[in-house]
C-alpha cells in the first residue's frame, strides 16, 4: 500500500512539547479513544470523527455576520437572545442544539469567525512529515523527538506505524503515547520502530476502572508487562485523581506491579488532575456530566512520589 | 534545583539604602551639570565647540562635588548626592517651562512625592532655559534645515514627523545622538595620561605650524588634552574625598579600605588599572563623564568581561583577591552604575509628576516608565575568539552571578554566545533570565561576527564586537555606530510604507503626497504592487537619510563628542571627533518595525484578489478606507483563512523575508558623510505609536491598533507554538541586519520551570542560533500573573519584564504598552 493513501484524523501537533517524554519533543495527536476517562482534559480527542466546535470568543455576532442560521439542514441553529461578550458589549449568539447534529459541517464552513469549526484534519503522512522535519533540528540538540499520542494512536494503528517508520528512516527518536488498551499484536508491530512507550496506567483496581472508564485493566497491566518482557522501554504516566488513585494504599499497588517490571521502567511520571480541560467540554456542546475536583495539592504529590521513589522507582511530578 | 547564591550583608546594605532611596522619597533632582554647563557656556560664549565641549567638562571636573558616600565601595555619583536624577538642558530645554511653572511646582517637587527638587533648583533651570532656548541642539537642528527639507516631514517617509515620537518626548529632536561603545578598555588599559601625552606631543609638533587642514585638529587635540585632565583631575578629587572621610572614620578597618581607595584614585585615570577594583572604577568615572557630556542614548560599555578579566584572573592567581571579594565588587559596581540616572527631560513636567505622586507609585520608577534609568546602558559579556575557542573569563561568571541574584532592570547585559559556550555559562543566563525578565538578552556570534564582516570590520573587530543601546552589534570602542541613528528617524515604519502603495501615495494621516503611484485598485498584478512598494520604500530611506545627514551636521558642527572621541579607536591618529567621521568604524542604523504587518497584508492581497480572486482590489481598497466598518466577514477571513507570519508557513514567511531584505539591501545602500546605514529592526515601542497613526491594513488590523514588534509576528497570531515561530523568524535575513534584531518570546512559568524548563530552554536557543537566529530575549510570566499585576500594581510593584531593548517594571508601563505587551503570544512548552 502506497504511504500517502493512508490517512488519519487529528486534533492536534503540537511543537515544543516538554511534558511528552524527554527532550524537546513534537507530538502529533490522532483523534479517537475507546476510554471514556471523566477528567479526560482533551474530550475532542474521544470520538473518531470529526465534530462541530463552538468558541463564543471568536463570533462576531448574528446581527453583523450570521450566516450560520440558514445553513443547518437538521434546524439545530437559531437565534439567541441579546447577551453580552467577554469585553461587556451587547452581542447576539447563535444558540446551537446538537440533538439532531450529524456533524455535516456546512455551519462551519459558513462562519468566516471560525466560531463554528469542526475539530480533526484529515492528514496524510507527508502531511505531518513536513512539521516533523522542520521541528527535528530542535530534537537533535536536545535528545527530544516524536511522540505519538491521542486519543488512543494504536486505535488507528496503520498510519501510526507508516508515520514512526517514517520518523525513523530520519533517525528519530519515537515515543508512542498508549492506553495500553489494544491488542498486543499491534504494540508488537511497532515495537521495531519505538523508542519508548508513554504508558498510562490509570488505575490498579480492575472493577473501579471498569465502573469509572468503561473498561477493566487487565489487558493494559498484562500489555505493559508484554512490552517489558520484549525489551521494550517504558514510560509510565499516571494521572493522580483525588478519591481515585491518589490514596497511600493504592500507590502501593502502583509501587509493587512496577516493581514487577522495574528494568523496562525509565520513568513513571505523576500528572496532578488540573481544570484546564474543562472549558473544551463547553466548546463540545455536550452537556456531559464532568468530574471536577479539586487539584491534588502539592505536598499530596511529593509524598507519592517519595513513596515510589522508596521502591527504587525513578519518578517525576509533570 | 539551581539556586543563585545570597549576597554579602554589605552588598545586601547598600542595596536596602538604595530601595529606601527609591521608595523613601529620597531621590533628588541633579542640577549641578546644568548649573556648570550653564556658567561655562555664558563664561565662554565665542569658544570653538571643540573647545567649548571640552572646556565645559573640565570646568565641571574641577568644580562638582565629590562626594564619598557611607558604605562606598566604590566612588562617584553624577551630582552631589546619593541618589539623584540628572536632566539636561542642552536637547529642547522648553520642557523646563512645564517645571518652573509657580503655580504647581511646589506641588510637583516639595509635597512628598518620591522626587525631591529645592527653589534654588528650579531657580538654575530657569536661568539655564534662558541661556539654551537659543543655542540647544533642537534649535541649531532648525538652523540646518532648508526650507525644502520640511517637506519630507509627514509625507510617509519621514515618519516621526515634527518631533513627536510619543506623548513622553516633547520639543524637536531631543537626545536622539548616541548609541556606541565608548573606548573603556582603552581608559582601563592604557589611560589618559597616556593619551594626554600623545596629544600634547602632536600639539607640539604642529605648534607654530597649522597649515593644510590642521587648524581644526589643533583645536581637536587641545580638546583631547583637557578630557584627559578632567579624568585625571575627576579621580584625584575623589581620592582627597576618600582621605577626608577617612580621617573622621572611627572603624579602622573602614579607614584603612578609604586610604586604600584614595591611593588607587591617585594612580587611575592617568595610568593603567591594576587591579580588578581598579578597572571597575576606572568605568564608572568615564561612564559618568560620558553622561555629563551629553545625555546620548544607548552609551554602552562595551566587553566588560574582556576589559577587566585579565587583572580579575591575574588576582585570584596570586591570591591578592578572594572569589568573595571580587563577587562583592561586581555587585557594588552595578549597584553604582544604576545610580547614572538620566531623565528625557520631555518626559518631565509637574503635572505628569503630581499623578504620579497622588497614584502612590514609586515616582522614580513611574517617571521612568517606557525607559531606562541609566538610558540604555549596555554590558556585553561572553563571546568567541577569533580560533572559535570562548573568550569568557572569570569576570563573566561574576557579572553573570550579580544579575542572577539582584534583579536589576537596567544597566542590562548582553550574553554573547556560540557554538562553544561553556554550558556553565548558558546555564547561569538562563537561570538569571528566567528571574530577572530577560537578562541577559541572548546574542549570536556564529551570524553577528559574518554579519560585520560584511560591513567592513576586520577579522580581530568582528570578533571584539559588542552590543550596543538594546540589540546593535558594533564595534567595541573603535566604532562610531550610531545605531539609533542620529535625529528623529531611528525607527521607521514599513508599515506606512504599504499603506502609501495602497493609497496612491498619498500619506492619508497627514494629507501630503509621497511619489504618486496607483490606487489598489488600479495595479494589474501582484508583482506590480511589489514593484510599487520598493520603489516607495527606497523613496521614503532616503528622505529618512537625509534627515539624519543634516541632524548629523547640526550635531558635528554644534554639539562634537570629544569626551568619547578621546578614546575611540581612530580619532586620535586622525584627529577628528566621532561625530565628524574620526572612528575607525562608522556606521549608521535605521530599524524597521510592522514587518509582520507588511508579510499578512501582502498575503492577504495575493491570496484574496489575486489566486483566488474571491475578492476584488476594490472592494479590499473600499474595506480598508472604510476601516472595516460593513467588512466584517471579509475580515474575519483575512484572520481565519489567510496564513499569518509566525506559523511556520513558507508562502506568507517569504513576504516577510522579502519585505526586510528588501529595507535591508535597500539601506545598505546608502552612505552617509561619515559611511553607510545599516538594518536593524528593533523598535523599543515605537511600534504602538506608528500603529496609532496608521489605518486600516489589508492584514485585518483595523485603524490605530498597534503593529507589530521588531520581528515578532503580529500580536496574538502566532498559534502554532514556539518552533514554528522560530521557524518563521528564520526566514527572515538575519545575517543583514548588521544593526540588530530583537526575537521577543514570552514563556509561562511553569513550562521552563526547575532544571529541565532552563535545558530545553537552552536547546530552544541553541537550535534557532545554529539555524540562523541573530538575537533572543525571553519573558517568564503568565498572562494570569500579568492581569493580577494590572490589578493590584503595588503588589508587583518588582515585576520585571523584558520589553524590546530594555527591561523594566511592569507596573510603571503605560496601559497601552501593557495590553501590548499581554497580547503577545504566550508559549507553553
Amino acid at each position: 500500500m502506497q504511504k500517502n493513501n493512508i490517512t488519519a484524523l487529528i486534533y492536534d501537533i503540537q511543537g515544543f512539547s516538554v511534558q511528552d517524554g524527554p527532550g524537546v519533543r513534537t507530538t502529533v495527536f490522532l483523534k479517537g479513544c475507546p476510554l471514556r476517562c471523566p477528567w479526560c482534559h482533551s474530550p475532542e480527542s474521544q470520538r473518531f470523527d470529526r465534530e462541530l466546535n463552538w468558541m463564543s470568543i471568536r463570533c462576531i455576532g448574528l446581527d453583523t455576520c450570521g450566516m450560520c442560521l440558514d445553513v443547518c439542514p437538521n434546524g439545530c441553529i437559531k437565534a439567541g437572545e441579546v447577551t453580552q461578550n467577554a469585553a461587556g458589549d451587547d452581542i447576539r449568539y447563535p444558540e446551537v442544539d446538537k440533538t439532531n447534529c450529524d456533524e455535516c459541517g456546512k455551519c462551519a464552513a459558513a462562519c468566516k469567525a471560525t466560531a463554528l469549526y469542526m475539530c480533526g484534519d484529515e492528514v496524510t503522512i507527508d502531511d505531518v512529515m513536513y512539521r516533523i522535519k522542520r521541528d527535528k533540528p530542535f530534537f537533535e540538540d536536545s535528545g527530544g523527538g516524536v511522540t505519538v499520542s491521542g486519543g488512543e494512536c494504536l486505535a488507528q494503528p496503520e498510519f501510526t506505524l507508516e508515520l514512526i517508520k517514517s520518523c525513523k528512516e530520519l533517525d528519530i527518536n519515537v515515543a508512542i503515547d498508549t492506553t495500553g488498551f489494544v491488542k498486543y499484536d499491534v504494540i508488537k508491530s511497532v515495537m521495531p520502530y519505538t523508542d519508548m512507550f508513554l504508558y498510562d496506567l490509570k488505575c490498579m483496581d480492575s472493577d473501579l476502572h471498569k465502573q469509572v472508564i468503561g473498561v477493566p485493566n487487565e489487558l493494559i497491566l498484562e500489555n505493559a508487562k508484554r512490552i517489558a518482557e520484549a525489551g521494550g522501554k517504558l514510560w509510565i504516566r499516571i494521572p493522580v485523581m483525588p478519591m481515585y488513585n491518589d490514596s497511600e494504599e493504592h500507590f502501593k499497588l502502583y509501587g509493587e506491579f512496577l516493581s514487577e517490571i522495574k528494568d523496562a521502567v525509565i520513568m513513571v511520571q505523576l500528572l496532578p488532575y488540573h481544570k484546564m480541560g474543562l472549558s473544551k467540554y463547553a466548546r463540545l456542546l455536550t452537556n456531559k456530566q464532568v468530574f471536577t475536583a479539586e487539584p491534588p495539592s502539592d505536598a499530596l504529590m511529593d509524598a507519592r512520589k517519595a513513596q515510589l521513589e522508596a521502591m527504587g522507582l525513578p519518578v517525576r511530578i509533570h | 534545583m539551581f539556586k543563585f547564591a545570597p549576597v554579602s550583608d554589605r552588598i545586601k546594605k547598600i542595596r536596602e539604602k538604595r530601595d529606601a532611596f527609591t521608595n523613601g522619597k529620597l531621590i533628588t533632582i541633579n542640577t549641578e551639570r546644568t548649573k556648570l554647563y550653564t556658567e561655562y557656556y555664558k563664561q565662554h560664549p565665542n569658544e570653538h565647540p571643540l573647545l567649548k565641549r571640552s572646556g565645559a567638562i573640565l570646568y565641571w571636573a574641577q568644580n562638582k562635588v565629590c562626594n564619598v558616600f557611607d558604605d562606598d565601595i566604590f566612588v562617584g555619583t553624577p551630582g552631589p548626592d546619593e541618589r539623584s536624577m540628572s536632566i539636561y538642558v542642552d536637547g529642547s530645554p522648553e520642557f523646563i517651562l512645564g517645571i518652573i511653572d509657580e503655580r504647581t511646582f511646589k506641588e510637583a517637587w516639595q509635597s512628598g512625592g518620591a522626587v525631591y527638587m529645592s527653589d534654588e533648583q528650579r531657580d538654575i533651570l530657569a536661568e539655564a532655559y534662558d541661556v539654551w532656548k537659543d543655542c540647544s541642539i533642537s534649535k541649531m537642528f532648525e538652523g540646518v534645515l532648508t526650507d525644502d527639507m520640511w517637506d519630507g516631514f509627514d509625507n510617509g517617509s519621514i515618519i516621526l514627523g515634527k518631533g513627536k515620537f510619543d506623548e513622553g518626548y516633547t520639543g524637536v529632536f531631543a537626545g536622539t545622538q548616541g548609541h556606541y561603545s565608548a573606548n573603556f578598555k582603552a581608559a582601563v588599559n592604557v589611560g589618559f595620561g597616556e593619551i594626554r601625552r600623545q596629544a600634547l606631543d602632536i600639539l607640539a609638533k604642529h605648534k607654530g605650524k597649522i597649515m593644510g587642514d590642521w587648524a581644526k585638529k589643533h583645536l581637536f587635540y587641545t580638546g583631547v588634552v583637557r578630557v584627559c585632565d578632567a579624568a585625571i583631575i575627576l579621580s584625584k578629587r575623589y581620592a582627597q574625598s576618600c582621605r577626608a572621610k577617612a580621617g573622621n572614620e572611627v572603624n579602622a578597618e573602614r579607614k584603612a579600605e578609604l586610604l586604600q581607595m584614595a591611593e588607587s584614585l591617585d594612580w587611575i585615570m592617568e595610568h593603567p588599572a591594576r587591579t580588578y577594583w581598579e578597572a571597575l572604577q576606572i568605568h564608572i568615572f568615564y561612564q559618568i563623564m560620558l553622561s555629563t557630556d551629553n545625555q546620548q542614548h544607548g552609551q554602552s560599555m562595551g566587553r566588560v568581561d574582556k576589559s577587566v578579566g585579565h587583572l580579575l584572573e591575574k588576582q585570584l592567581a596570586e591570591g591578592s583577591i578572594t572569589q568573595e571579594l571580587a563577587q562583592e565588587y561586581t555587585d557594588a559596581f552595578l549597584l553604582r552604575l544604576c545610580d547614572i540616572i538620566v531623565v528625557h527631560g520631555g518626559m518631565l513636567n509637574n503635572e505628569r509628576v503630581i499623578e504620579l505622586n497622588k497614584a502612590g507609585m514609586n515616582a522614580y520608577m513611574a517617571i521612568y516608565s517606557d525607559m531606562t534609568a541609566t538610558g540604555g546602558i549596555v554590558l556585553t559579556i561572553g563571546g568567541s575568539k577569533p580560533n572559535g575557542d570562548d573568550d569568557s573569563n572569570a569576570a563573566t561568571y561574576c557579572l553573570l552571578q550579580t544579575y542572577g541574584r539582584m534583579n536589576f532592570t537596567d544597566p542590562t547585559v548582553a550574553l554573547r554566545v556560540h557554538k562553544n559556550t561553556p554550558d556553565e555559562i548558558w546555564r547561569l543566563g538562563i537561570e538569571s533570565s528566567k528571574i530577572s525578565g530577560g537578562l541577559p538578552q541572548f546574542q549570536n556570534d556564529d551570524i553577528i561576527i559574518p554579519a560585520l564582516i560584511n560591513d567592513g570590520f576586520s577579522i580581530e573587530d568582528a570578533y571584539d564586537y559588542s552590543i550596543v543601546g538594546c540589540v546593535e552589534p558594533g564595534g567595541n570602542g573603535n566604532e562610531w555606530s550610531a545605531s539609533g541613528a542620529t535625529g528623529g528617524n531611528s525607527v521607521w515604519s514599513i508599515s506606512e510604507v504599504l499603506m502609501l502603495v495602497i493609497n496612491g501615495g498619498l500619506n492619508v494621516r497627514s494629507g501630503k503626497m509621497s511619489l504618486p503611484c496607483k490606487k489598489l485598485y488600479e495595479y494589474g498584478s501582484f508583482d506590480e504592487i511589489k514593484a510599487e512598494f520598493v520603489r516607495q520604500m527606497d523613496y521614503g530611506l532616503d528622505w529618512a537619510v537625509s534627515h539624519c545627514e543634516m541632524f548629523e551636521l547640526a550635531y558635528s558642527t554644534f554639539y562634537p563628542c570629544i569626551v568619547a572621541s578621546t578614546m575611540l579607536d581612530g580619532c586620535m591618529q586622525s584627529g577628528m571627533d566621532a561625530t565628524e567621521g574620526g572612528a575607525k568604524y562608522n556606521r549608521t542604523g535605521i530599524q524597521v518595525c510592522g514587518t509582520a504587518n507588511v508579510a499578512d497584508s501582502l498575503m492577504a492581497i495575493k491570496k484574496l484578489c489575486f489566486d483566488d480572486k474571491t475578492v476584488s482590489l476594490r472592494e479590499m481598497y473600499d474595506a480598508l478606507q472604510a476601516n472595516w466598518v460593513g467588512y466584517e466577514q471579509l475580515r474575519q477571513t483575512i484572520i481565519s483563512e489567510v496564513p499569518h507570519y509566525g506559523n511556520d508557513i513558507p508562502e506568507v514567511d517569504e513576504l516577510a523575508g522579502w519585505a526586510l531584505e528588501t529595507f535591508a539591501d535597500l539601506i545598505h545602500t546608502k552612505r552617509g558623510r561619515r559611511g553607510y546605514y545599516s538594518a536593524g529592526t528593533f523598535t523599543v515601542t515605537a511600534h504602538l505609536y506608528f500603529g496609532s497613526i496608521l489605518g486600516a491594513t489589508p492584514d485585518g488590523r483595523k485603524a490605530g491598533e498597534p503593529i507589530a514588534d521588531a520581528i515578532s509576528p503580529r500580536q496574538g497570531f502566532d498559534k502554532k507554538g514556539p518552533t514554528a515561530y522560530l521557524r518563521s523568524a528564520l526566514c527572515l535575513p538575519h545575517y543583514k541586519l548588521s544593526n540588530g534584531d530583537a526575537l521577543n518570546i514570552r514563556f509561562t512559568p511553569s513550562s521552563v520551570s526547575g532544571d529541565e524548563g532552563a535545558q530545553k530552554l537552552k536547546n530552544l536557543i541553541y537550535t534557532y542560533f545554529r539555524l540562523g537566529g541573530m538575537q533572543v530575549q525571553f519573558n517568564v510570566v503568565s498572562t494570569a500573573q500579568l492581569r493580577e499585576a494590572q490589578k493590584n500594581p503595588l503588589e508587583y510593584k518588582d515585576l520585571v519584564v523584558r520589553i524590546a531593548g530594555f527591561s523594566t517594571y511592569f507596573v510603571t508601563l503605560r496601559e497601552n504598552l501593557q495590553e501590548d505587551f499581554i497580547t503577545r503570544t504566550e508559549q507553553s512548552m
